[in-house]
């Protein structure tokens, strides 16, 4: 006889009882050949609990907490093959229940973070006031040249080169006047580099007025900049690069490499907007050096002396956070200043790059 | 039902099968694992691989397989737990714990954020307390985690549960674990004691709550044993920590109750060395292993030469792609590892464990507690889950 042991779901203590299959039926008799529980085959399952060639364990479809322990492994073999019925239990799911499970949650995750988390960050840049904003943007001006250089932050400030500056933006329309609350800085670091922090910082290096070889350039970058500034730029990054990298470490946290996932997906959303930010900047700059008087060529100029160093020349265009500098390049000479004349006297570029002197 | 007809008659002859005699053996309970190590390798490769493939997705189908072969190769009294967690369960846990997380972890990152940016010379302060916090925050989940591991273990049908705070735990851990970082470690036994008995003293095999004896002798006890160890921690590449771990083990264990059911744990520190040795040389072979195998394979395909030995243009491929890919291998091979060395670790138990006592089935009854719907999304979340 097939002995079978049918646990009730109340108690630890089975009932030993001779289990009896039909082609569609099995029964449980008890010693005197009464029958105690019987089911069709297709109202039982194959528990999940089932290990191959082992004794077969069979849930009811209708009581999920009972068990039929069957003790006999070569059953379990022929109903696997035999019986269709029997399925496994109801922990498995068919396959499109699964692709589209899988599908719902590539969505959610996909909306969150192209469309979300973007959002998002635009709508918690006006929920910062601008006070706030100014002292974030203070603590990363003061940080940012520390991590280049290692050093403190040492600014130039040299009477006429500070002049020489003020003059500069006020050509520009952006002294005190303009409303923007600028604190434009020349930091001494020798790379040629300049950076708009949230709260109308702009941190110029030293290395790019050594580098410029005209007060044009100088003159487009800052206005490039003060693009970020008007647009909040470095707030919003900030706080969508934060948004990403958030979600990405709650969702990916329990697969291996998940902090590398978190910052390759940090770089590769983060540049695509950051390409559309330096578009925006630089079409800010364009309409400010045009108003201004100032040729675009030295903007230009700029932009094809960085070709080839930077990040046109990888490959990777689409993860760099610059559009590609030939493409920006053309753009500032499509536009003409009629009657352009220089952004700054001699004397006063000579004071400006002597800044840190 | 064709297919059924097809069935040959006897089968349903069960005088011509070969049958089990009447299992008795809930009389005398015993412990058992049976996984097979090959199984087991094969299955968190393959989870490994599709995890690769799926950039991540499959995990909650990968953890349940995975436990599924692990409960249902363990059996008491001659019958086999089973793991009835569904992956769905898994992800809507993740969802709805991400729901809350996602805000706390951007608010923790933009605090960072400021406060390394007002003093960059801490900024690896910041960092390293953030990562202490979560690391705190990760007990609790674990202990949540916990918790719907054994809603979904069933034994003969009957759930297990477990009670208890998960706050409390994680309070209790953090206790347990500074007392011993302020006496150089001194402390340990004490803290391993305490929050094995929190665990156990808080896990219901159905309406039957697993108790620790405390009154048959402290771990005052493990201390001269322990402070042997402890000595010998530097010198011996803290492999003697096995020897104080087996000790650990057949005290902890063996105070361990379910009813009158008792263990007598009998494993020596060369076994637990055991469990351990091989897969940490593996790992490190293996680490080792990948790491030039990532280097390889870049200066081969793409030309970049990350050693900087002059073959190729490094300038080809950005930055980040050597150390991506060799931390994405690395970690692989760390999560089979330590998944490899769960298996490892219950079969050592399995062998050493063995019950006393006489178990009374008829009084383990169905847990009144009703399994909660969903879990362990936090575990997820810091990737605390390990199982």
């Amino acid at each position: 006889m097939t002995v079978a042991r049918y646990f009730d779901g109340q108690s630890a203590e089975g009932r030993t009882l001779e289990a009896q299959f039909t082609p569609e039926r099995l029964e449980l008799l008890d010693a005197e050949n009464r029958t105690v529980k019987a089911w069709a085959l297709r109202d039982l399952w194959r528990s999940a609990g089932q290990v191959a060639d082992d004794r077969l364990v069979l849930v009811p479809k209708d009581a999920p907490e009972s068990r039929v322990i069957i003790d006999n492994p070569t059953l379990e073999y022929l109903i696997r093959q035999r019986i269709a019925d029997l399925r496994r239990g109801p922990q498995s799911r068919n396959w499109k229940g699964r692709l589209g499970l899988v599908a719902a949650f590539v969505a959610v995750c996909g909306f969150f973070i192209f469309y979300g988390v973007p959002n998002l960050a635009a709508l918690g840049v006006h929920l910062i006031p601008k006070e706030t904003e100014r002292r974030i943007g203070e603590v990363v001006a003061e940080a940012v040249p520390y991590m280049f250089s290692g050093k403190p932050a040492r600014y130039c400030e040299s009477r006429e080169g500070r002049a020489a500056l003020d003059r500069l933006l006020a050509r520009l329309s952006l002294g005190p006047s303009s409303g923007l609350d600028l604190k434009v800085r020349v930091v001494q670091v020798p790379i040629a580099n300049a950076f708009a922090a949230p709260g109308g910082h702009i941190v110029v290096f030293s290395g790019l007025l050594d580098d410029a070889n005209e007060p044009d350039s100088i003159a487009g970058i800052l206005a490039h900049e003060v693009g970020h500034v008007i647009k909040r730029h470095a707030l919003r990054r900030w706080l969508r690069e934060r948004g990403t990298t958030g979600f990405v470490d709650v969702l990916i946290g329990g697969v291996p490499g998940a902090s590398v996932l978190t910052s390759v997906a940090d770089v590769a959303l983060g540049s695509s907007y950051s390409r559309a930010d330096e578009a925006e900047a630089d079409a800010i700059a364009l309409d400010l050096l045009a108003k201004a008087g100032i040729s675009t060529k030295g903007l230009a100029d700029f932009f094809d002396s960085i070709r080839g160093q930077g990040d046109g020349a990888t490959g990777a265009w689409w993860l760099s956070s610059h559009p590609p500098t030939e493409e920006r390049g053309n753009r500032a000479r499509a536009v003409t200043v009629p009657n352009a004349t220089p952004a700054l006297d001699a004397a006063d570029w000579q004071a400006l790059k002597a800044i840190c002197r | 039902m064709s297919a059924v007809s097809d069935v040959p008659e006897d089968l349903y002859n069960p005088t011509a099968l070969p049958t089990a005699p009447p299992d008795a053996s809930h009389r005398r309970p015993a412990l058992a694992y049976d996984g097979r190590g090959r199984e087991v390798f094969g299955l968190v490769i393959g989870n490994a691989f599709l995890g690769l493939v799926t950039l991540g997705l499959n995990r909650f189908w990968a953890r349940t397989r995975y436990r599924r072969y692990l409960w249902n190769h363990v059996s008491f009294a001659g019958d086999r737990l089973e793991y009835m967690g569904r992956p769905d369960e898994l992800m809507v846990g993740l969802f709805a714990t991400g729901a809350i997380f996602v805000p706390v972890f951007v608010a923790l990152g933009l605090a960072i954020d400021l406060l390394s940016f007002s003093a960059p010379p801490f900024a690896p302060l910041y960092q390293a307390g953030a990562f202490v916090l979560i690391f705190i925050l990760g007990q609790l989940a674990a202990f949540r985690a916990r918790r719907f591991r054994l809603s979904r273990t069933t034994w003969r049908g009957l759930r297990f549960h477990q009670d208890g705070s998960a706050f409390g735990y994680m309070l209790r851990w953090l206790g347990w674990t500074v007392l011993p970082i302020a006496t150089a470690g001194l402390t340990l036994p004490f803290r391993n004691k305490s929050l094995y008995r929190y665990r156990m003293r808080h896990t219901w095999v159905g309406d039957q709550q697993l108790t620790y004896d405390d009154d048959s002798g402290s771990p005052w006890r493990l201390m001269p044993r322990w402070f042997l160890c402890w000595l010998l921690l530097g010198p011996t590449l803290f492999m003697s920590y096995a020897w104080y771990r087996a000790a650990e083990l057949r005290h902890i264990v063996a105070r361990t109750r379910l009813g009158t059911v008792a263990p007598t744990v009998v494993i020596s520190g060369w076994r637990v060395l055991k469990i351990y040795f091989w897969p940490v040389v593996l790992a490190i072979v293996l680490v080792i292993g990948v790491s030039v195998l990532a280097n390889w394979l870049l200066i081969y395909f793409i030309g970049a030469d990350t050693f900087g030995y002059g073959l190729a243009d490094r300038s080809k491929i950005p930055p980040w792609v050597q150390p991506l890919l060799q931390a994405v291998l690395v970690l692989l091979v760390l999560g089979i590892v330590q998944q490899f060395l769960l298996h490892r670790e219950l079969r050592a138990i399995g062998e050493a464990l063995s019950l006393e006592g006489r178990l009374d089935a008829a009084v383990i009854r169905q847990s009144p507690v009703r399994p909660r719907r969903f879990g362990e999304g936090l575990a997820d979340a810091l990737d605390v889950g390990g199982l």
